[in-house]
């Protein structure tokens, strides 16, 4: 009775969610960035047309002044034109981001009831599988990308520069360790600026506490007060913790975290994990419920296993200087 | 993504820290104390400016695992108002908790008992209050969780008489995550409560009882990042014997603070309630016991701390505050400053 209770009320507000409005909005958001994306890439080309013309014409003995004057304006016009093209290109990436997101959201709930329908055993099982599948295939199509190392951390750690058979050879690896080094270095930066904010978070969070509590047995009369269940003072621990005093982090946070961990299986390898790592996060938490402390540690953790994986690096590139 | 060099010893690895429960424990603690002035007006007990002295011991005992966490703290609070005729307060107060986080929802159990000791010249006061709660935050919508609490509380207060309150109480709230830093939370109060009160007239006791409903609309607004800021406000309607429609109260809570400079941190806590009674005709003013909160306490709170290593704190706090208690039968109003250190150990 408890789950169909929950169902219905998970159900009401699935089906308030209409779909062909985004779908419809998302469809047309595509179209129109196919096309601003074609007009952008012939502009592209267009303009190097022009940037080469510009240079074969100053190239030669006795260059026609007039002629570069007349490319050099074309292309100042080609210039402009894909400056605004861009823009719009840019502005449709925005917006279809967002109705991405929202069909995503919408997506999920929709696979999740009929998940829930499947449970109940009421309908017809095949029917309802299709659906999921329809949707599952959907979903993907709006999925947020998830962003990891677009490198392999094992290949890297097999290249040794100095058994490269010639120059060449070595020159690609040298250049492959670079590009790893450079996204490892990136990938740091924006762990340790997402640590630094979620740690003053956390503190913040658990100052505030305290102060609380302390404000709490510090009334000035005898008696504490009647309001227990007071939002505010909820335990840290306690299911209220994580961002804003909710225990679940923000969608933003839990793509993170889901690129984190993925990150993390990815640096999980022979040469630098430890027998006796500490991996406090559990690969198994989904972004539904993961909170503040968690998030931290995975960020702790992540950005240890790059600061590893970076000394790997910066060794293999200068060991063969 | 890449899986290719995922081999079988890697999926080992992973499917091990898949199952594998990771556990720690940990013990907190902190001492503190601090001493100031107060100004306080309104009451007779407590003279009218004196010195204060205020000290805090705290103990906690926490444990972790991946899918649950346990607390038990203990806390000692001695407090001297005044030299000599001091007036002292010991309050106790112990705490356990349990949560438990599944994939769509969090569910724990709070328990805590306080006791006050309240010593003057003649005149000697305890109070008790015992709370149980449970609470559980579903996550079936979307950044939309549900929290909700049930519970139990009662509170003695005891000297040649004795006021008893037993409540009941549920709240839940909807809130919506409306960016990862910005959080409205809106829902409903539920409380149900009995009063028992042995008051003595004439030399003689005698008993006094009531009951009714407090129950309303509550809502939130949390802002966590480089700042804090929560604000909490409850509208509850009030039904019992001896009041009538249309009796009502109004709670804010105001808190918010802020790191800054890395070591300095400053919070500040206003609250403020109100609360209009429409007795009916065969209340009796001074015997009738009415749920009038014992401390609907209006105040200022504003604390700044300086944390000059990662145990060691010194702070500053200052507060204006004025109760009106059982039924303004004592009201004390004024203000205090003090100054602390406090030593811990344990994690912020």
């Amino acid at each position: 009775m408890k789950k169909f209770f929950l169902f219905m009320l998970f159900a009401g507000f699935i089906n308030s969610q209409s779909l062909d409005k985004p779908e419809k909005k998302f469809e047309q958001l595509n179209n129109q960035y196919d096309k601003e994306s074609l007009i952008v890439d012939s502009l592209n080309s267009a303009f190097t047309k022009k940037a080469e013309q510009i240079d074969s014409e100053k190239k030669k003995n006795n260059p026609d002044k007039a002629f570069i004057t007349e490319l050099m304006a074309s292309s100042v016009t080609i210039s402009n034109n894909l400056e605004e093209h861009n823009n719009k290109v840019q502005k449709l990436e925005k917006e279809l981001d967002n109705v991405k997101e929202q069909l995503n959201r919408i997506y999920i709930a929709k696979i999740d009831s009929l998940e829930a329908l499947k449970k109940l055993g009421k309908e017809d099982e095949d029917k309802l599988n299709e659906e999921i599948l329809t949707y599952t295939g959907k979903r993907l199509l709006v999925a947020p990308r998830i962003l990891s190392l677009s490198f392999n951390p094992d290949k890297v750690l097999r290249i040794d520069l100095n058994k490269t058979k010639d120059s060449k050879e070595k020159a690609l690896y040298r250049e492959y360790l670079n590009n790893a080094l450079g996204e490892v270095n990136s990938l740091l930066n924006n762990v340790n600026q997402q640590s630094s904010e979620v740690d003053q978070i956390a503190s913040l969070q658990s100052k505030t506490e305290k102060f609380l509590e302390e404000a709490e047995l510090e009334d000035k009369v005898l008696f504490q007060k009647q309001n227990v269940t007071s939002s505010s003072s909820s335990s840290s621990t306690g299911p209220d913790a994580s961002f804003g005093g909710v225990g679940k982090t923000s969608r933003d946070f839990a793509n993170q975290v889901k690129t984190y961990q993925l990150i993390l299986r990815q640096l999980d390898i022979d040469l630098i994990s430890k027998p006796d790592i500490n991996m406090e996060v559990s690969f198994n938490k989904t972004n539904k419920n993961i909170s503040v402390k968690d998030y931290l540690k995975l960020l702790k953790e992540v950005k240890k296993r790059l600061q590893e994986f970076k000394l790997v690096l910066a060794n293999k590139i200068g060991s063969s200087r | 993504m890449k899986f290719k060099f995922l081999h079988v010893k890697h999926i080992a690895q992973i499917a091990l820290l898949f199952f594998s429960s990771v556990t720690y424990s940990q013990v907190d603690w902190h001492l503190s104390g601090e001493t100031g002035f107060f100004k306080a007006s309104g009451d007779e007990t407590l003279q009218k400016e004196n010195t204060l002295s205020l000290f805090d011991g705290f103990l906690k005992y926490s444990y972790e695992s991946e899918k649950r966490t346990a607390s038990l703290s203990l806390r000692a609070r001695p407090e001297f108002y005044g030299f000599s005729n001091a007036v002292n307060f010991i309050k106790l107060k112990t705490e356990g908790d349990y949560y438990q986080f599944e994939e769509k929802f969090n569910w724990g159990l709070n328990i805590s008992r306080q006791v006050n000791f309240f010593k003057q010249q003649n005149d000697n006061l305890t109070y008790n209050v015992f709370t149980l709660t449970g609470s559980a935050t579903w996550f079936y919508f979307d950044n939309m969780p549900v929290n909700t609490n049930l519970g139990y509380a009662y509170q003695v207060i005891k000297n040649n008489e004795e006021y008893n309150l037993d409540l009941l109480f549920f709240d839940c709230n909807l809130y919506n995550q409306l960016n990862t830093y910005l959080r409205l939370g809106y829902g409903l109060y539920a409380e149900k409560f009995f009063i028992k009160n042995t008051i003595e007239i004439m030399d003689t006791n005698s008993n006094h009882e009531n009951n009714g409903w407090r129950f309303g609309p509550q809502l939130s607004l949390n802002y966590l990042k480089n700042f804090i800021i929560n604000i909490d406000y409850k509208f509850l309607l009030q039904d019992s014997k001896f009041t009538k429609n249309f009796s009502y109260e109004h709670l804010i809570r105001i808190v918010t603070g802020k790191i800054f400079f890395t070591d300095w941190s400053a919070f500040l806590l206003v609250d403020y309630n109100t609360i209009s009674l429409k007795k009916t005709s065969d209340y009796i003013e001074g015997i009738t016991p009415l749920y009038t909160p014992l401390n609907y306490e209006n105040r200022i709170y504003f604390k700044i701390a300086y944390e000059l290593s990662n145990n060691f704190e010194i702070f500053t706090k200052a507060g204006y505050f004025k109760n009106n208690l059982y039924e303004n039968k004592f009201s004390l109003e004024g203000w205090n400053v003090t100054l602390g250190i406090e030593i811990s150990k344990g994690t912020d």
